[in-house]
């Protein structure tokens, strides 16, 4: 193939990347933990991701289109990212070739279209990294700045950011001491001769003093990490994460498994990330599929494995990662199939019914809720939700909408109406 | 480049970062005592039992008593095209 000819192979398949990233944005129902990002103030996370949701809200339209909207330019802008952070350390045929295997990366791209913070914190970490290289290599001011603005953003967009440049900074401390420095002697004097570090440790301030003075987080790790965040059931968490990234990302980690290989050949800044970004889903939930956003490093060691092959098995290899892509996320309303990603297989309750109930719900200025309420409710009901969990019944609100039967026997009243799982229930005066 | 300037600089902007929070530290002060921190699951079971979304509460003041400890807060119910004023709401717990 000649070099032009590849360079618009390249294009093209990056190209369809990017419009696998922009399609389908209001199909799926808005998830519980994107209406927290939307929603939550600062007692969820670290206020920058939210901050960049809110304003898209309230400048631009409170709509599901425009809020994804912020998911998809992120996701976007980290495809020459992950060019530019490739070819740090390998040569611009392999870079250009990870950046078509992350441009398909199922994971990716399914969160690029969804209002997850994880798509935030996957851009803002590898641009810690590729600052990180780019400090390291060069005695110039703008990357030492870079690397301390991008570690700010990054900790400030989920209190889990804190993980890689904490990492890094512990790597560049070890890295020292195996020239010889006692730590103390490093942090006194060394650390000013090799600003990395200092720099990374600066970057971590603005967080701190968040945390300290943010007892909600502190309240959210410890209230609501509950058994997600550790390693109890060892076995059977690696089960679920497996089962996770297989639901996700399919023949794409076949590919991981064939690129181990590679790993060796990987600088140690870029193998803590990617290293973090694949063990994060097993210690903080292993079912939770946002986690396989961070994935997308894998596109690196997949790229240097595949640019090793014959060109002919190179194209094969590509083909049916893009057929793969393809299949699973392609536009739902040509090509649904029974691959589909099954977010986009059937339309969402929600957005099926929200109109319905709301139309039930019109006179009503505030309703409880029962069973398993997540933060999405306040997206599609409009009266003002009440999370009626730790409440007892008499409810303060004429209507009470359960979403189990389970919950049936906690208030008396007639029932109203019942969509699918669903009871709307008035409750009897007095 | 000269380093010194580079971590001063970097040194200032850090803390011109963490003003926002800087400021906020008198209002959890109070979470150093320890009958603070063991009366707060109680202050956060007090607002669910009201239907509050806890997420979206903050702490705006910590009194301690002789009788009780009581925690001010702000809420600010939000949703879809819709953010409410804030309301301030009071838990409080009884030192037995």
């Amino acid at each position: 193939m000649k070099k032009s000819e590849a360079a618009f192979t390249i294009g093209i398949l990056i190209l369809i990347g990017v419009l696998l990233r922009v399609i389908d944005l209001t199909i799926p129902d808005l998830a519980t933990d994107e209406a927290q990002a939307m929603f939550a103030g600062m007692g969820a996370w670290t206020p920058l991701g939210m901050w960049l949701l809110e304003a898209v809200r309230f400048s631009i339209a409170d709509e599901l289109v425009a809020i994804r909207s912020v998911s998809v330019v992120f996701g976007i802008i980290t495809l020459p990212l992950i060019y530019l952070t490739a070819r740090e350390f390998t040569n611009v045929r392999t870079a250009a070739l990870a950046t078509v295997i992350a441009a398909l990366f199922p994971s990716h791209i399914l969160f690029s279209r969804l209002a997850y913070l994880s798509i935030q914190l996957c851009f803002w970490w590898i641009a810690v990294l590729y600052c990180f290289l780019k400090a390291r290599k060069s005695e110039k001011f703008i990357w030492y700045l870079l690397l301390f603005l991008t570690g700010v953003a990054a900790t400030m967009t989920k209190t889990q950011g804190l993980l890689f440049p904490l990492l890094l900074l512990a790597g560049t401390v070890i890295e020292k001491r195996k020239l010889k420095l006692s730590i103390i002697n490093y942090l006194c004097r060394a650390g000013l001769r090799h600003p990395l570090s200092i720099t990374l440790a600066l970057s971590l301030v603005p967080f701190t003093f968040y945390f300290l003075t943010h007892p909600n987080l502190a309240g959210t790790l410890f209230l609501y990490g509950g058994n997600m965040y550790g390693v109890s059931g060892p076995l059977s968490r690696l089960v679920t994460l497996i089962s996770t990234w297989w639901h996700v990302i399919g023949l794409f980690l076949i590919a991981i498994v064939l690129s181990f290989k590679e790993i060796r050949r990987l600088p140690w800044p870029f193998l803590t990330l990617m290293i973090l970004g694949t063990v994060m889903g097993y210690f903080l939930g292993a079912g939770h599929e946002y986690y396989t956003t961070h994935l997308i490093l894998w596109s690196i060691p997949i790229a240097m494995t595949l640019i090793k092959l014959k060109s002919a098995l190179r194209s094969i290899s590509v083909a049916i990662l893009l057929l793969f892509a393809i299949v699973t996320f392609g536009p739902t309303g040509l090509m649904q199939n029974k691959w589909t990603y099954d977010l986009y297989g059937v339309r969402g309750f929600w957005n099926s019914y929200s109109q319905e109930i709301n139309e039930i719900l019109k006179d009503e200025e505030a309703v409880t809720v029962l069973g398993d309420v997540g933060h999405h409710v306040r997206w599609y009901l409009e009266p003002r939700v009440l999370v009626g969990k730790d409440m007892e019944s008499p409810y303060p609100t004429n209507i009470v909408i359960l979403f189990s039967t389970d919950d049936a026997d906690r208030v008396s009243g007639k029932i109203v109406s019942v969509i699918e799982h669903l009871a709307v229930v008035r409750q009897n005066e007095g | 480049m000269k380093q010194s300037s580079l971590l001063t600089g970097l040194l200032i902007l850090s803390l011109a970062l963490s003003i926002p929070s800087l400021t906020r530290i008198p209002r959890v002060l109070p979470f150093l005592h320890v009958d603070v921190r063991e009366a707060a699951p109680a202050m956060l079971e007090d607002l669910r039992s009201r239907g509050i979304w806890v997420m979206n509460t903050d702490v705006n003041e910590i009194r301690r008593g002789q009788n009780a400890i009581c925690f001010s807060w702000t809420h600010r119910y939000t949703a879809k095209n819709r953010k409410d004023e804030v309301e301030f709401l009071t838990t409080c717990d009884e030192k037995i």
